[in-house]
């Protein structure tokens, strides 16, 4: 809380950068970060503020699409999602 | 172990805080005259971040924007008159889903909650479990004592109220929207956003080619990832998600 880069919008990528790295190691998150640009363009895109879940199929085309968090963040049903993509994979194997 | 069928990324988008801890980094690093306030003039990390923290929307930042009684703007009242609370209320009370809290809902509303010795309502319970109950006490919350309680719940009815008719439907309440059906299709959850068939304009939507992007991984290397780069290779998992 007492991070000026936690309490204020970043101002740079490079600072924005730093709050992500921040984030990722405070929650130990496995999957790689990556920043959006400064005028959030990929977040207008895909309407990602504050939170949202999506799956991008294999076919490169949305196949999960959750709803705006934080009420409609469905973690369950975007796994739900995960799993039958994963497993239309023929001859794959889940983990 | 096989190989990865699946590629996580999260898109980072960091979040403000607030409170008394943040009020009080916010006046080391910026209240240059020590006035117990910060102006235009001695805040320099733009006029968006600026007005974001302003919440009681007087021109200055002060104590008052990081307590719940002083922000009169956002962070306070909901926006758009009834909208938040009624849409809440809207959200956990209506039972049948017709956009009408009945006065029997809300008679069965409050006998199914959970409630501590203390008094406190048991929001994660209200809600069906999931996000938001931080988000749903802090709204709901009438008296400011941090916990959400039975007289909080009917202080907000008998103010939505408006006919005093027992019922809130139509102007008193914000129209619930109705979640979209499982399948993929943005299941959404308890709150049941977006309408279906009518979801937020320019929300990709399943079935639509994803967005493609080309952005930079938030460590230190200057790698990019481009989305369409996993066409054919391999599903990936997407989580647009805030940092406070």
């Amino acid at each position: 809380m007492t991070n000026g880069p936690l309490l204020e919008d970043p101002i740079s990528v490079l600072e924005r950068g730093g709050v992500a790295q921040q984030c990722t190691a405070d929650l130990n998150l496995p999957m790689p970060a990556i920043l959006d640009r400064m005028d959030d363009a990929v977040s207008k895109a895909y309407q990602g503020h504050p939170d949202r879940l999506y799956l991008v199929g294999k076919n490169g085309k949305i196949s999960y699409a959750g709803a705006r968090g934080p009420f409609g963040f469905d973690p369950e049903g975007w796994s739900e999602a995960i799993e039958k993509e994963v497993r239309a994979q023929k001859g794959k194997h889940w983990f | 172990m096989r190989g990865i069928q699946l590629v996580g990324l999260l898109v980072f988008m960091p979040f403000l805080a607030n409170g008394q801890e943040a009020w009080d980094h916010l006046r080391k690093k910026h209240d240059k005259n020590d006035d117990k306030k910060i102006t235009t003039a001695e805040y320099d990390r733009g006029e968006a971040t600026f007005k974001r923290l302003d919440t009681n929307e007087d021109g200055v930042i002060t104590a008052d924007d990081f307590t719940r009684s002083g922000r009169r703007g956002r962070g306070a009242r909901p926006r758009g008159g009834n909208g938040g609370a009624g849409r809440m209320i809207t959200r956990v009370a209506d039972a049948d889903r017709d956009n009408v809290v009945s006065a029997a809902e809300w008679k069965g509303f409050l006998d199914g909650l959970s409630i501590s010795d203390g008094g406190a309502v048991d929001v994660e319970a209200m809600l069906g479990g999931g996000n938001g109950v931080e988000r749903m006490t802090g709204m709901l919350d009438k008296d400011n004592d941090g916990t959400l309680t039975v007289s909080d719940l009917k202080a907000h009815f008998k103010e939505l109220d408006k006919n005093n008719d027992g019922e809130l439907k139509g102007d008193e309440i914000a129209r619930r929207r109705r979640p979209r059906g499982r399948d993929g299709a943005g299941r959404g959850s308890r709150d049941g956003s977006p309408q279906p068939g009518r979801p937020h304009p320019g929300t990709p939507q399943p079935g639509e080619l994803a967005p493609d992007f080309n952005l930079p991984y938030a460590s230190a290397s200057k790698k990019t990832v481009q989305l369409s780069s996993f066409a054919g290779q391999k599903p990936v998992a997407l989580i647009f998600g805030s940092y406070t």
